[in-house]
This record gives structure tokens, C-alpha cells and sequence, in this order.
């Protein structure tokens, strides 16, 4: 688009109440480039245009890659070696939990294991004293036909000789 | 946001920011300094990123909360001018250019901070209104009235001294 001075001047009065569009400037900035205007040296100023250096977003990329792969590198040795001179500490809680650990451990299975002997021994004992009554039941029923019954329930038998 | 998706959409804006940490750091090393942080610290954030509403606008922001951490820990001498106006060899269209731009910048360094900033962002780094208002946390009509006084002193200031003395020559 070419303006004329008139143009210009209304465009001109929009950017200097702050509400002309970047198109806008843009104009004011060409305009300026082949005409003095009182404003001349400052549009030039507004457009010269700093030369971005080559490969930069490839750099700034390369950059960010490399230091989320240091950055998680860092984070492991700190889980496995801690950080600095607590690093002892971290280990020396960690003998001390898995110290713990087993020595409960062991408590347990030796209370297991004396509770087993204890119910070997009972079952032991009530085998022989049922064996007992078997025996002392036999000898009680060849007495039986001499024997005259008081009394008899579930429980108790109560008899006379 | 995964990693294809960044380096679509936000990779980007490194082009669009680059021209605004350039001015503000003044050399091209630094500059790239102040981006690669800023890229670094948005692709931490990227989980996040949908909360904000105006991605370039938070950049801008991000750049310049970058740039004045650097100055708070390495306090360097600020200067309105840019580099290439410090240079040795110049003709005489150069020299009348640099002498321009240096009345202009220094014309822009006296204004209120945030006319200035402004400014800046809109003629010398080409960013849209909404970009520059959610990068200074204001609205946009506030920010048009910002413009409106910034531009309107810088050129009646060009014209008082720079344009008058030029037409006498």
C-alpha cells in the first residue's frame, strides 16, 4: 500500500494515541524510509532488527535435553549415595532398620517353634491319657456284671457292689 | 505439554525473545545466556503451562525477571545505548545515525519505568498489546494510554531538541 501525506498523518495520530496495529506501524515504518518526517530517525530506530543468531533454538533444544539427562543422572546417585556427608547417616539408619528387621524376624519363628513343642507335648500327653481311660473302661466292664447302677447320665455313672 | 509439543509451540517464541534480551543484556552471548534460562525454567514448568493465559506474554515476563536477577547479582553498568552504536569505524551516514539514536535513547532512558517498558517492548521489540500487558500485569487500555504518553513525549522531545536542531543545519 503507498500513502499520501494525508494517510499518513491519520495513521500517524492513531499510533500517538496508542491505538494503531502493528500493520499499522508497520506503514509509518515504510513511509518513513522514503520521506523526511519529523519522525524519521525514530521509526529507523524502531526498525532496525536484531539479527537472531544461527542455530540458536537448536542450541537452546540441545541444551534443555542435556540437562534433563544430567539433571536425572543426579537425582539416582542422590537416591543411592544420598547427599554429600549424610550420606553415612542414610546408610548407617539403613543397617540399623534391616538389623531390626531380622532380629524380629528371628523372635518370631522362635516363639513358633516353641509353641509347636508345647502342642506336641499336649497331644502327646492326651494320647496317653486317653489310652488310660480305654484300658481302665475294659477292666470297668468286666466288673460291670457284678455291679449293680445306681444312677447313670451323660456324665456320671454312680454304682454298687 | 510433551516434549513435541514444545518444542512447537514454546521453542519458538526464542526467536520473539531474543531481540528483547539482546537490548536488555546488551551482547549476543549474554543474551543467549538469559533465553537458555528462560526456555530452561518454562520446560519445567511445561506441566503447568495451560494456566496462563498468554504464553509470549509470560516469557516477556520470564526474560525480564532473568535480566534483573542478573543485574542484582552482577550490578553491570547499565547504558541506554545498544552495542552497535559503540563501534570505532563509521561513515558519516553512521556517525549522524548513532548520534540520533543516541539522542533518541537517551530521550527514551528519562522516562517513567513503566512508560519506558512500554515503549520498548511495543516499537523496538514489535510485541502486541495483550503480550505486553500480561507481561507487566496491567490491563490493555492502560497499557494503550502508556504508549500514548511514552510516544507522544518522545517526539515532541525529538522535535524540541534533535528534529529542530536538524532542520537549522
Amino acid at each position: 500500500m503507498v500513502m499520501n501525506e494525508e494517510q499518513y498523518n491519520i495513521i500517524l495520530k492513531k499510533y500517538l494515541e496508542g491505538q494503531s496495529s502493528l500493520e499499522d506501524e508497520r506503514l509509518l515504518k515504510d513511509y518513513n524510509k522514503q520521506h523526511e518526517t519529523p519522525e524519521k530517525e525514530w521509526f529507523n530506530l524502531c526498525n532496525k532488527k536484531t539479527s537472531i543468531p544461527s542455530g540458536l533454538q537448536n542450541r537452546v533444544w540441545n541444551n534443555i535435553i542435556n540437562n534433563e539427562q544430567t539433571t536425572s543422572i543426579n537425582k539416582t546417585k542422590k537416591i543411592l549415595y544420598g547427599n554429600g556427608s549424610r550420606s553415612h547417616l542414610w546408610w548407617a539408619a539403613a543397617i540399623i532398620v534391616l538389623g531390626l528387621f531380622s532380629s524380629s524376624l528371628w523372635q518370631i519363628n522362635r516363639r513358633q517353634r516353641m509353641q509347636n513343642q508345647k502342642l506336641e507335648l499336649l497331644e502327646n500327653a492326651l494320647f496317653s491319657f486317653a489310652e488310660n481311660i480305654k484300658s481302665e473302661t475294659s477292666d470297668n466292664d468286666k466288673a460291670s456284671s457284678e455291679r449293680y447302677i445306681i444312677y447313670q447320665d451323660e456324665n456320671i455313672v454312680l454304682y454298687s457292689e | 505439554m510433551d516434549s513435541e509439543e514444545f518444542q512447537n509451540i514454546i521453542l519458538p517464541l526464542v526467536e520473539k525473545m531474543f531481540p528483547l534480551a539482546r537490548r536488555l543484556m546488551k551482547n549476543d552471548v549474554d543474551a543467549e545466556d538469559v533465553i537458555q534460562e528462560v526456555m530452561m525454567k518454562l520446560w519445567h514448568n511445561r506441566n503447568s503451562w495451560e494456566k496462563y493465559s498468554n504464553p509470549i506474554g509470560y516469557a516477556i515476563r520470564m526474560t525480564r525477571n532473568a535480566f534483573l536477577d542478573r543485574i542484582k547479582k552482577s550490578k553491570p553498568e547499565l547504558s541506554a545505548e545498544p552495542l552497535e552504536f559503540s563501534q570505532k569505524y563509521e561513515t558519516d551516514q553512521i556517525y549522524d545515525e548513532r548520534e540520533a539514536s543516541k539522542i533518541i535513547y537517551k530521550i527514551v532512558s528519562e522516562l517513567p519505568e513503566i512508560q519506558r517498558l512500554v515503549l520498548e517492548l511495543r516499537d523496538f521489540d514489535g510485541f502486541e498489546m495483550k503480550e505486553i500487558a500480561e507481561s507487566l500485569k496491567i490491563e490493555i487500555s492502560y497499557a494503550r494510554v502508556l504508549l500514548s504518553r511514552s510516544r507522544k513525549i518522545v517526539r515532541e522531545k525529538m522535535i524540541k531538541n534533535y528534529g529542530y536542531e536538524r532542520r537549522t543545519i
